[in-house]
Parts: C-alpha cells; structure tokens; sequence
C-alpha cells in the first residue's frame, strides 16, 4: 500500500446467512484520490461501503482508519475522519435545509462563526446556498441529494481542523440529479479529492464513473474483479462478462441515434448562476 | 458581490432564527406565567390575581404572613396541583417527543400507543393488590410511581422490540401492536375493578380518565425528582434526536452512540410517563399535541423543541386542569376528557394533512 492510504480494507468479507455479499476484498483509499466502484445490482457495493464507513463489521478481515481497525475506534472519532452520504434519505421531521447542513458541524465544539462559515462554504459548494432557508421537506429528490451532499461537505470541512486525513464516502449520490446537476456534485467531490481528501464513491453510471475515477474498482458477486485507472479497467472483455451488455467501449451507437457524453468540469452551471 | 450576498442572507437567516426563538420562548414563560397565577386565584373562593402574587412571592421568602383563608387555600390545596400539573404537563410533553423521535415518526405519543396504559395497568394492581402483596405500611409514596415505572418501561421495551427489525420501525406494527396492547391492558384494568373495594374502585376510576384532584405536597414532591431528571436528559440529547431524525445509519456516521441513546430515551420515557401516570392517571393526547405544534412554530430542531416542549405542557394541562375544576363547580371534570377534546381534533387534522403527503 502506497504512504497516502488512509483506509485501507484486509481481505473483508461480509456475510449473510453462509450467503457472501462481499468476499475477500482488499484495497486502500489515498489521500487525494478519488475511487469510484461499479458493478451490476446487487454486486456488494453498498453493502462494501458500509463496511468501510464503519457501519458494519466484517465476518472476516479488518478495515483500518491508518493503524486503528475501525470498530475499535468510538462514533465521534470516526465522524472527524469520515463523511456518508448513504442513498435515500427521508427526515422524520421537517428540517430546514440549513439545519440538515448544520447537522456535520454539530459534532465537534467549534465556535459559532467557524460553526457558521463552515456552513456557508459548505452550502456553496454544494451550490445550493438559494435553498437554505427551505424546508427539506418541499425540496425535489435531486435538492434532497445536493443537500445531504452538503451536510456531509460541512462534516469534512468541520472534522479537516481537528485531525487530517478524512474521507468522503459517497453511495449513488448522483441517482436523482440532471447531468448538469451530476457533473457540479461529481466536480465538487473531485475539488476535495485535490485538497487532500480521500474519496470514496458507488455509482451506477459507467460513463460517469470513467470520467471521473482515479481509480476504479469493479465488484461483482462480491468479489473485486479488477481495479487500475479507468481506461485500463475498462476493456469490452469485462464490459461484457459483468454487465452483460452486447456494445463495448468507446463504440458509437447507431448511426442518427443521439448520444451524450459527461466530461470532468463541464459543468456550465456555475459560470451561469454567478453572472 | 455574490458569495457577500450570500453569506448574509444565511446570517439574516441565522438571525431571524435566534429572534424567532426568542420570541417564542419569552411568550411561553409569560403565558406559563399567567395561567399559574390565574389557575391558582380561580376557583370556588376567588383569589385576585395581585393577591395571589402577594401570597406566592411572601411564600418564596419563607416570609410567615397571617394564616388566612386564602393563603391556607392558595398553599395547601391550589398550589401543589398547580405544580403538579405542570410538572405532568412537562413529563408528558417530553415523553411524546423522544417516543416520535425513537420511533422516527411524528405520531407516536406514550398513550395512544399504550405506554401509559401499561404504567395505568402496574399501578392499578398496586392499588388493588398492593397492600395484600407488600403490607400497608412499605413504602406508600414511592409505591404507586415505581410501579407505574415499571409498566412502562415494559410495555416501551416489549413495543420496542415487537415493532423494530434492524433498526427500521415499522410504523404501522407499532400503532397496531400498541392499540393490542393498550386493550390488553384495559382489559386487564377493568378485571381489577371485580376485586376492588369501594375505596380502590373510587381510585381506579379517576385513573383511566385522568385527574389532579388528589394532588398533595406529597405527590407533588413524588414527581419532582422524575421531572428533575427528564428535564436534565434535554440538555444532552437534542443533537442526538437531531441526527437521529436523519437516520439510524447517518446518526452513527455524525458521531452519535445510537445503541446508548436509544436506551436512554426509552428509559426517560418509560420514568417521564410512568411518574405521571402514577401521580394522576391517564391524561391523553400531551404528548402528540405539544411537540406537534411546536415544531409548527419553531421548526424541527430538538435543540429548541425539547426546551420548549415542558413549557407548553405545562400550560396546556394546567389549562386543561383549571378548567376541569371550575366548569361545572362545585363537581370535577376528568381532566383526560379535556385533553381529548382538544388532542382527537389535532390528532386526526395532522393524519389528514400528512395524507395529502402520501406516508404514514
């Protein structure tokens, strides 16, 4: 493992009933990088993620935060050193959207006005600084997503002056949102890869994943299939054998039939809201 | 320009909170205020109201005034049922806070959900069976509250572990196995009144329907310590329940010990609600209504719900009381009969309302 590794997963396995969700997966996430997992439904990787976060521990294997394993280590200190956004979120209760975000800095004593210029910034970058007087409630399921995404960017920013080394864990944080929207989160997400933040991402859309990824692990049936820079990952052999689709990669569709692309940054959304 | 601009409209916003707050908490204290002095000058010897400050405020100086009429009536009889109701008011308040919160629903509260029947229920067999089982004599104060405790915390925990699979409430088991055991508990109730005297049959009436008008200083100061210690578990828990409301999962992620919190609240209800329930049976409905329409005023945030929710108890079951006893004076009405007058309307208004947004 490289020196910026931060966590770090040790052959984890987690079952259910003798049923293997995840089998004997070992990797790290560095500092700096963002990875992004694939796979087909029911792959393992939500169920990886929860492992990694700390929320379930694994039948076999360990997942460590630098050289403390991760269920020895108490939820308050974990909550410095890691973020989740995890997929659907309903509130039981109408909160604003300023008081969901509040929720991340809420944790650790810091000062009303750091308290507050966090939030801020976290509002801003999640780039729905408009909503927060909202409530969550009357919101649309792509702002829940930005918003949830904020309360976890507030989390980071607020755990990043108390102790180093954080990661951004992101579960399908795209599946609600216009492409517009995705490029603007996923751009927001690659901003903290490059301030030092470890960034640790589950989604579906290939074509997202290949724009975005550092580093991209592909799950299937539990097991980790292979993993490297996205263009090396990517190939039509695997394309086929684990999503099963007949097309392969970079290959065009049939003529006269639409298609679009993501592209890291594309976003045009932040230039134009600016104006 | 525009990141200035934002940034104060989210301090304008900050502001407007902290003011709208403010407001809301000097206009409980004030009403809380009024109502106490009022509840305590009504009645079949009318009090004025600058009189019944007199009398209060030489109290609070352990200044000795003349032993008169109304200082006798206003210290003995009005003033620990006043306390009393508040107190419960308080207990009740908090206790359907925290169930909506461990619940994750907005329409759990301690008695339609049978907390308070199962505490009615331990407490009605210790006033009919109680003497035979631990003689007259043992601890007749501490009794009735610690069964009442104890039946409550029964029912939460047994509730608890009927209507929860991984940390997921289903909503809909815990409404039916609560009305399930709530009838069980009547029932159960009502099988006593067979093997009750006259004296105990007296007693478990006024239970089911709720009254203060058996309030003593002793009762009075049987409830205090529970009140203490509820109103102590606010001061931690607000960010807990907060984080909470996000999920059980997201809780963890923020830092919150679920597991310990959730014992927590279970252990203040079963206290909160069991200690009222012992001091004046069943008052239904606080619980839903008080935070309920808090958080229409206030918004969602525990942190200024929880503070807030023994203050509107407090008026609203002193209210209640206050009228209970002097509608229909020199005769006493169920105060139980008031709430639920009051709390069915809401209660079904707030189902309407969060049918129109389509859950439960």
């Amino acid at each position: 493992m490289s020196a910026g590794t931060i966590v770090e997963a040790r052959a984890v396995s987690y079952a259910v009933r003798q049923k293997h969700l995840v089998a004997d997966v070992s990797f790290g996430l560095e500092a700096g990088r963002m990875t992004i997992v694939i796979g087909p439904n029911g792959a393992g990787k939500s169920t990886l993620l929860r492992l990694m976060s700390g929320e379930l521990p694994p039948s076999s294997g360990q997942v460590y935060y630098g050289d403390t394993e991760v269920r020895v280590l108490p939820p308050w200190r974990l909550a410095l050193r890691r973020a989740v956004m995890a997929q659907v979120t309903r509130l039981a209760f109408d909160f604003s959207v300023y008081e969901v975000v509040r929720l991340g800095v809420d944790s650790i004593g810091l000062s009303r006005a750091v308290r507050e210029a966090t939030i801020d910034e976290a509002l801003t970058h999640a780039e729905i600084s408009h909503l927060a007087g909202r409530s969550y409630g009357s919101l649309s399921g792509g702002e829940q997503q930005q918003v949830q995404f904020a309360r976890t960017l507030s989390q980071i920013l607020a755990g990043r002056g108390v102790s180093a080394g954080q990661t951004l864990f992101l579960d399908e944080p795209t599946a609600y949102l216009d492409m517009a929207h995705q490029c603007g989160l996923m751009d927001g997400a690659c901003h903290l890869a490059k301030a030092g933040v470890a960034v640790f991402v589950v989604m579906h859309d290939l074509n997202l994943a290949a724009a975005y990824a550092d580093h991209l692990i592909v799950l299937n049936a539990g097991r980790l299939v292979a993993q490297g820079r996205p263009e090396e990952v990517l190939t039509n052999d695997l394309v086929a054998e684990v999503f099963r689709v007949k097309f392969g990669v970079g290959e065009l569709p049939p003529s006269g039939m639409p298609f679009l692309l993501p592209h890291r940054h594309a976003a045009a959304s932040r230039q134009a809201r600016s104006l | 320009m525009f990141a200035t601009r934002i940034e104060t409209d989210l301090r304008g916003l900050v502001a407007a909170r902290r003011r709208r707050a403010t407001f809301v908490f000097l206009a409980l204290t004030a009403a809380l205020a009024a109502i106490f002095v009022l509840s305590v000058g009504e009645g079949p010897l009318a009090i004025a109201p600058p009189r019944v400050i007199d009398i209060l405020v030489a109290a609070l100086q352990r200044r000795s005034t003349p032993s008169s009429l109304d200082v006798l009536v206003i210290l003995d009889i009005r003033l620990p049922r006043a306390l009393l109701a508040v107190m419960i008011g308080g207990c009740l308040a908090v206790s359907g806070a925290l169930m909506q919160s461990l619940f994750r629903n907005p329409l759990a509260d301690p008695g339609l959900i049978g907390i308070s029947g199962g505490a009615a229920l331990a407490a009605a067999v210790t006033i009919v069976l109680g003497d035979q089982f631990f003689g007259a004599a043992t601890l007749p104060f501490a009794r009735l509250p610690l069964a009442a405790f104890g039946g409550g915390l029964a029912m939460t925990l047994l509730l608890y572990f009927i209507a929860t699979r991984r940390g997921e409430t289903q909503v809909a088991t815990l409404l039916l196995a609560g009305i399930a055991l709530g009838a069980l508990a009547t029932a159960a109730t009502g099988l006593l009144i067979y093997l009750a005297n006259d004296r105990q049959l007296r007693d478990l009436t006024f239970w089911s329907l709720g009254s203060l008008g058996g309030a003593t200083w002793e009762k009075t100061a049987a409830l205090a310590p529970a009140f203490a210690l509820t109103l102590a578990s606010l001061s931690f828990l607000g960010r807990s329940l907060n984080a909470l409301a996000v999920g059980e999962f997201e809780a963890f992620t923020l830092g919150v010990p679920v597991q310990r919190i959730k014992v927590v609240i279970i252990l203040v209800v079963a206290l909160a609600t069991g200690a009222s329930v012992a001091s004046a049976g069943i008052i239904g409905f606080v619980g839903i209504v008080v935070p309920q329409f808090l958080r229409l005023i206030l918004g969602a945030d525990h942190r200024l719900l929880l503070p807030a929710c023994p203050l509107l108890g407090g008026i609203l079951v002193l209210g209640a009381d206050t009228c209970a006893r002097n509608v229909i004076a020199p005769a006493e009405l169920p105060i139980g009969i008031l709430t639920a007058a009051i709390g069915a309307p809401f209660f079904l208004w707030l189902l309407l309302r969060r049918r129109d947004y389509g859950n439960l």
